[in-house]
């Protein structure tokens, strides 16, 4: 699964570190999300989704997706 | 490894897996060493012998609130190291027992398996680890 999330959190001028505490997650789980070595939860995915733009799919986007 | 566990730090320093294998092993050392050198006889014995089991209870309390309290990467990652450390250590033994029946191999004690198991733990550990970082 790709992901626009190192984006969206540059915009904001959030750390990492500081995006995993708001997520509630380590910034080794932040890392590994941003670098795409790792697909988060359906849980953890909604709650990155609501933290920037509220729609999942403006965050996250299947490999071969059309988006 | 600190890194994450830092995340969520409400425990004793002493609740903690890694103090208790200590424990544990500790255990397991005192009790081989009193029960050669002492040879303790009746009901002592048997408490000697099974010295190590409180710890290692505790040693798997702590183990299971530990993982409890980490992430979802983290689950990812201590899963594929137990995964690992459960399926090499089977294929291990099947190898060991199939060269002690060929007495290629001296026999191999129980007490080498739990030592084998933890070493392949912490491999999967570090393999699965370096995988997302």
């Amino acid at each position: 699964m790709r992901n626009r999330l190192r984006v969206l959190r540059a915009e904001r001028g959030w750390s990492q570190a500081e995006l995993a505490g708001r997520l509630g997650v380590s910034r080794q789980t932040v890392n590994a999300i941003e670098t795409e070595k790792y697909d988060p939860s359906l849980p953890l995915a909604f709650r990155i989704a609501h933290l920037f733009t509220g729609r999942i799919e403006d965050v996250f986007t299947p490999n071969g997706g059309e988006e | 490894m600190s890194e994450v566990s830092a995340c969520k730090v409400s425990a004793p320093w002493y609740v903690h897996p890694y103090f208790a294998a200590l424990l544990s092993a500790g255990g397991v050392i005192l009790s081989s060493l009193i029960l050669k050198r002492l040879e303790p006889a009746g009901l002592v014995r048997i408490a000697v012998a099974l010295m190590a089991v409180p710890p290692s209870a505790f040693m798997v309390w702590t183990f299971v609130r530990w993982v409890r309290e980490l992430d979802e990467l983290e689950h990812h990652i201590v899963f594929q190291a137990v995964s690992f450390a459960f399926v090499t250590a089977i294929v291990a033994m099947i190898g060991l027992e199939g060269l002690e029946k060929a007495q290629v191999l001296p026999k191999v004690g129980w007490d080498t398996a739990w030592v084998g198991m933890v070493f392949l733990y912490v491999t999967g550990y570090m393999w699965a680890r370096r995988r997302y970082r």
